[in-house]
């Protein structure tokens, strides 16, 4: 045998030996590792569902949390815009307060205006009130002058009309007579109406016709506006007229409380349509 | 005698050993196992503990990997 041959076959046999060795060992080693490796992939398995049971509960709870995020978020969207209305608000109300308090200012300035008024009306009030006092007397005292002239001046009419119905007599009694004279120049033996039948007013009476109508015997008689309250009675002598036209004479035969009814004499006159509105007085004025 | 390696004279003479298919053939399976024994080095060095191929890991324990 070459010594070649000797030598590799050593060779041969060592290497067999370490590559049994090594490889005694690394079986060992690699069983190891890979029961290692198992359970530890078991570990990442059971970690990894718990991950993913932690996974879906984190995921619930972070859909619930968005949940509630978008609700908060909500609500401090409300919240802001609660903010903002109550910015504005109180900024209005500010606004508001300015005013008024400008408001305030002005009626203070009206106030110290009207109290400044009021104190200058009061001092007129008071030289009013004296003037007034002194008019008041003064007024007095011509009242009391004008009561005193008054009582004259009636006094003095009084005097006036007696005077004027005097006059008015005279004048009746000399229209009557004139009448008289008249009838008694004419032969008229008997009148219509004696004189002494009727009755002459002393005092003034005046009245308005308010109808006209003729009797059966042709007669005509006026309704007027006086009665009793005024002092008439029957047979009682008026006179007719229509502004300064004397018509004729009115004997009153019928006299209620407030109008009266007369028979007209128109004496010797031509008759003359007697209207209403015509005038009757106690005198010929 | 030739067993005591004397040569005697007038013996045959002997032979000189030359290489032949089998000195070729282990030298094929020397280079073999060495390549295998590389390897095995290598990987045995990966999941040895401490680097060392020879060692094994212990029955209970953590691993103590390089």
């Amino acid at each position: 045998m070459h010594p070649l041959t000797k030598v590799l076959v050593v060779l041969a046999a060592l290497l067999s030996i370490a590559l049994a060795a090594l490889t005694i060992a690394y079986t060992g080693n690699a069983e190891r590792v890979r029961a290692e490796f198992q359970s530890e992939r078991e570990l990442r398995q059971a970690a990894q569902d718990a991950a993913a049971r932690d996974m879906t509960s984190h995921e619930s709870e972070r859909t619930r949390l968005r949940s509630e995020n978008d609700a908060l978020q909500a609500q401090i969207a409300g919240l802001t815009s609660t903010i903002d209305n109550l910015q504005r608000e109180g900024a209005r109300l500010m606004a508001d307060l300015q005013n008024a308090q400008a408001a305030g200012l002005g009626v203070q300035a009206k106030i110290d205006q009207l109290t400044a008024t009021n104190q200058t009306l009061t001092t007129l009030i008071a030289q009013y009130r004296t003037e007034v006092t002194t008019l008041r007397s003064n007024e007095l005292r011509y009242a009391q002058r004008e009561i005193e002239l008054s009582d004259r001046a009636s006094d003095l009419s009084g005097q006036l009309e007696v005077a004027v119905e005097n006059n008015r007599s005279l004048q009746e009694q000399l229209v009557s007579l004139r009448d008289q004279l008249a009838s008694a120049a004419a032969g008229a033996g008997a009148g219509s109406t004696a004189a002494g039948d009727t009755i002459r007013p002393s005092f003034p009476i005046q009245a308005r016709v308010t109808s006209v109508r003729t009797d059966a015997t042709g007669r005509v008689l006026v309704q007027i506006d006086a009665g009793s309250n005024d002092r008439l009675r029957e047979r009682m002598e008026l006179s007719l007229v229509r502004g300064n036209q004397f018509l004729g004479k009115v004997i009153v035969q019928a006299v209620d409380i407030e109008e009266s009814v007369g028979r007209v004499d128109f004496l010797s006159m031509p008759r003359t349509e007697v209207r209403q509105g015509d005038m009757v007085m106690s005198v010929i004025q | 005698m030739s067993q005591l390696g004397m040569q005697l004279p007038g013996s045959q003479a002997r032979r000189q050993a030359s290489l032949n298919v089998y000195t070729g053939l282990l030298l094929v399976a020397v280079l073999a196992l060495g390549a295998a024994v590389g390897v095995a080095w290598v990987n045995g060095v990966r999941v040895a503990p401490g680097g060392q191929p020879w060692k094994t890991h212990p029955a209970s324990g953590p691993l103590q990997l390089k």
